[in-house]
C-alpha cells in the first residue's frame, strides 16, 4: 500500500464532501465506507481495490440521497456549510466559482475531475472505477477540461 | 462490555491458587493488588485463557475465554517474558502482530505508532537482547495494544520501570482506559492509586475487596492513628493493635496503627489512603 | 493555463481534516488474517539458521555421496547417511520448541492464533521442507548406492522417526526447560548407534540391517503418531501448562 490508511481516509472524506456537502455526512459515510469495504477485505494495495473503496462510498452517497428526499434535503443539509479552511488568506471567490462552474459538468466529467486532480488518483484507477477504459478516461478528461475552460472564459475567470 | 469472572478456582495439587473468585469488569481501570502468591498471576493466566481454571467459566459479552475470538480482543502482558534473540524490536512487534491476525501492511504502521507511544521509535532497529529491563517492559506493553483490544490485561506492568517511565506509564493508562478494560496487577501501591476505577484486593487465593477507592478505604476510614510513644509502649500497642507503619525518632518509636478508637495518650487520627489499607492486609508485622 | 487550472481544481475542494478521523482510526478494528495466510507468514520466521544447517547437511551427504567409495562391509554409505537423519530431526525439534526456549510460551498463548496454532503452523513448515529434503537425498543417494529406492528410504526415514519420536516424547513429558538437551543427547546416541550397528551385524545374514531397520522405523512412526496426538490434545484441551 502505497498511502496510509490516514490519508485514504481524507481522500475517501473528500469525495464523499464534494457529493454531500455537509460534513457530518460525509464522515459517517467515510467510516461506514472503511467498515463496508474492511468486511469483505483485508488490505488495499492496488488500484483495483481503491477503485472498489470508491465505489463503495459512491453508493453510499447515492443510497443516502434515495432515503432522503433528493435534491431538496441536500439544499437544506448543505445551507450552511462552506469550504471554509483554516487559510482564509486564498481567494475564497475564486475557488467559489470554480466549484459552481464545475457543478454544469456532466457527472461524469466532474468526477474525473475530482478524482484525477484533487485526490490524484491515477488513470488507471479511475477505470477501474467508472468500468470504463483508460483511454476512455483520458478523453473524458480532456473533454471536461476544455469544457470547464469555456464555461470558466464566460465567467470572465481568467481576468 | 462486560468481563465476567464466574466462581473461578484454581486448584494446584492441594493448594488452592484462586478460590471462587467472582468478578464483574466493565470498562475502566482496575487495579488488582496483593502480596507475592497472592494469585494475582493465576488468575489473571485464566482470564486470557492461558490457563484453564480449575472450575468456573470466564466470559466477556457470552463469549468464552477459551474462544478465539475472546483472544481476538485480548491484549496480555505476562509477568515474565523472554524474546527471540534475533529480534529488533520491530521484529518483535510484527512477529507478534502476525500471531495476532494483522495483516502486515497495518502491523508497520500500527508498530511504529505504538513504538513511538512507548518512547522506543529510535530503539526500533536495535535488538531487544541489548534493552534495558524497563525497555523490554515497556515493548511488552506495546506488544499487548497492537490489536486495539477491548480486554487489557497486565501482570506487573511496571515491574522494572524507573520512577520517570512509571508516571509515563500511568498517564497512558489513563490516556487510553476509555472503551476497554483494563485489569493490571501490581504490588506497587501508588501505580494504582489515581489511575484505578476500582480496585481489587487479593489475599490468600480469594478477593476480600473490591471497590472504589473511597468504598474500600471505608474499611479502615476513621480509624488510622498516628502516634510517638516509648519502645515498651510501642511494644504493648504492637500486640493490640495492627501497625502499618513504624520508625525511630530519638528515644521514642513513631507508629501509624489501626484502631477502633483512640489506642493512646497523644494520638492523633489521620487520613487513611491505600498504602495503610494495604499493609493493613498484607504487611508482614502482623 | 491547464496546469495552473489544475492546481486550483485541488485548492478549490481543500476541507480541513474530518474531526473524528483519529478516533476512528485508533479504534479501526482491521480484519484478521485466515490461517493459511497466518502459515505462510510463519514461514519467514523460521529461523534462517535452521534453512541453512538442514542444508548443510545435505550439502554434507553430497559431498559423501560423490566422494566415498562403496565399503566392503554391506550397506556400509547408506549406513553413514542414515546416522546423519537425526541431526535433520533434531533441527525440526529444536525449531519447534522455540517458544519455550526463549520463554515466549506465554505471551504468545494469549494471541489470536494461540500456541496450539503457531505449533502447528512450524510442524507443517518444517514438516513439509524436511519432507522435500529427505526426497532430494533420497533420489541423489539413489544414483549412487547400489540398495534401491525402497531400501535407501527406509533407511533414511527410520533414525529420523525415532529421533523426532523420542524428541517429542520428552517434549510432552519436560519437566524444566531444558528438554531441548535431551533431544540433542537422543540425536546424538542414534547417529553413534547408526555408525557401529553395521560393523556389529557384519558378522549375522546381510539382511538383518534391514529388519533392525525395519523395527526402528515402525517403532519410530508409531511413536511420533502417538506423541504428536498426545500433544495436539494437550495443546487444545488443557490449554498450556506454566506451572
Amino acid at each position: 500500500m502505497s498511502e496510509g490508511l490516514d490519508v485514504i481516509y481524507d481522500k475517501i472524506y473528500k469525495y464523499c464532501y464534494y457529493k454531500m456537502e455537509n460534513k457530518q455526512i460525509a464522515e459517517d459515510i467515510t467510516q461506514e465506507t472503511f467498515l463496508k469495504y474492511f468486511a469483505q477485505n483485508i488490505k488495499i494495495e492496488n488500484g483495483r481495490q481503491m477503485a472498489y473503496l470508491y465505489t463503495i462510498a459512491k453508493n453510499l452517497c447515492t443510497d443516502y440521497y434515495r432515503k432522503g428526499k433528493g435534491e431538496e434535503r441536500r439544499a437544506e443539509w448543505s445551507e450552511n456549510e462552506e469550504y471554509l479552511t483554516e487559510d482564509f488568506s486564498k481567494n475564497l471567490e475564486r475557488k467559489y466559482v470554480l466549484r459552481q462552474a464545475m457543478k454544469n459538468l456532466e457527472e461524469g466529467q466532474q468526477e474525473v475531475l475530482f478524482l484525477r486532480y484533487v485526490n490524484e488518483i491515477s488513470i488507471k484507477e479511475i477505470a477501474a472505477f467508472m468500468g470504463i477504459s483508460r483511454f476512455a478516461v483520458y478523453r473524458l478528461e480532456k473533454a471536461a477540461l476544455s469544457l470547464l475552460q469555456q464555461i470558466l472564459r464566460k465567467e470572465d475567470f481568467y481576468d | 462490555m462486560e468481563l465476567c469472572i464466574d466462581r473461578v478456582s484454581k486448584i494446584y495439587g492441594n493448594k488452592i491458587a484462586c478460590d471462587r473468585i467472582s468478578l464483574s469488569l466493565h470498562k475502566g481501570v482496575y487495579g488488582l493488588l496483593g502480596a507475592n502468591g497472592a494469585g494475582k498471576t493465576t488468575l489473571m493466566r485464566m482470564m486470557c485463557g492461558v490457563l484453564c481454571p480449575t472450575s468456573g467459566t470466564i466470559t466477556f459479552d457470552g463469549i468464552d475465554v477459551g474462544k478465539e475470538e475472546y483472544r481476538d480482543l485480548l491484549g496480555y502482558l505476562p509477568q515474565n517474558f523472554g524474546y527471540y534473540p534475533e529480534f529488533c524490536a520491530m521484529d518483535f512487534l510484527l512477529y507478534m502482530a502476525a500471531l495476532k491476525g494483522i495483516p502486515k501492511v497495518h502491523a508497520k504502521e500500527k508498530a511504529s505508532e505504538l513504538l513511538e507511544l512507548v518512547s522506543l521509535k529510535n530503539e526500533a532497529k536495535k535488538k531487544i537482547r541489548t534493552f534495558s529491563g524497563g525497555m523490554k517492559q515497556r515493548l511488552g506493553i506495546a506488544q499487548a495494544m497492537l490489536n486495539n483490544p477491548k480486554i487489557l490485561i497486565l501482570d506487573e506492568p511496571t515491574a522494572g520501570l524507573d520512577p520517570k517511565e512509571r508516571i509515563r506509564f500511568r498517564n497512558l493508562i489513563s490516556s487510553m482506559s476509555a472503551e476497554k478494560i483494563i485489569l493490571l496487577s501490581t504490588h506497587i501501591v501508588s501505580d494504582v492509586e489515581y489511575i484505578a476505577d476500582k480496585i481489587l484486593l487479593m489475599k490468600a487465593g480469594q478477593m476480600i475487596h473490591q471497590g472504589t477507592l473511597d468504598e474500600i478505604l471505608s474499611v479502615i476510614k476513621e480509624k488510622v492513628w498516628e502516634c510517638r510513644v516509648e519502645k515498651n509502649k510501642a511494644d504493648e500497642l504492637s500486640e493490640k493493635y495492627p501497625i502499618l507503619n513504624f520508625r525511630n525518632e530519638d528515644e521514642d518509636i513513631f507508629l501509624r496503627l489501626v484502631s477502633e478508637e483512640k489506642p493512646c495518650e497523644g494520638a492523633n487520627r489521620t487520613e487513611a489512603v491505600l498504602e495503610d489499607l494495604y499493609l493493613y492486609y498484607f504487611n508482614e508485622l502482623h | 493555463m491547464t496546469d495552473k487550472l489544475k492546481k486550483e481544481i485541488k485548492e478549490a475542494f481543500e476541507i480541513d481534516s474530518p474531526v473524528g478521523k483519529k478516533q476512528f482510526l485508533k479504534d479501526f478494528r482491521y480484519p484478521k488474517l485466515n490461517k493459511t495466510d497466518f502459515i505462510l507468514e510463519q514461514i519467514f520466521y523460521i529461523r534462517k539458521k535452521t534453512w541453512l544447517f538442514s542444508v548443510l547437511i545435505m550439502g554434507f551427504i553430497f559431498w559423501f555421496l560423490h566422494f566415498y567409495e562403496n565399503s566392503s562391509t554391506p550397506n556400509m554409505n547408506l549406513w553413514i547417511i542414515s546416522s546423519l537423519m537425526p541431526f535433520l530431526a533434531l533441527i525440526f525439534t529444536v525449531e519447534l520448541s522455540r517458544s519455550s526456549m526463549f520463554k515466549m510460551e506465554e505471551m504468545e498463548a494469549g494471541c489470536l492464533f494461540g500456541l496450539s496454532q503457531i505449533f502447528l503452523a512450524r510442524m507443517l513448515i518444517m514438516g513439509i521442507w524436511n519432507g522435500i529434503l529427505l526426497f532430494i537425498i533420497a533420489l541423489t543417494a539413489n544414483l549412487y548406492l547400489p540398495e534401491g529406492m525402497i531400501k535407501i528410504f527406509l533407511y533414511l526415514l527410520a533414525p529420523y522417526l525415532l529421533v523426532n519420536g523420542l524428541s517429542f516424547y520428552f517434549i510432552n513429558n519436560k519437566r524444566e526447560r531444558g528438554e531441548i538437551y535431551s533431544c540433542a543427547a537422543i540425536a546424538v546416541m542414534v547417529s553413534i548407534c547408526g555408525m557401529i550397528m553395521p560393523r556389529f551385524l557384519k558378522r549375522y545374514s546381510e539382511n538383518i540391517g534391514t529388519w533392525v531397520m525395519s523395527v526402528v522405523w515402525i517403532t519410530g512412526l508409531f511413536m511420533v503418531l502417538t506423541q504428536l496426538r498426545k500433544m495436539h490434545k494437550k495443546l487444545e484441551e488443557d490449554r498450556w501448562n506454566f506451572a
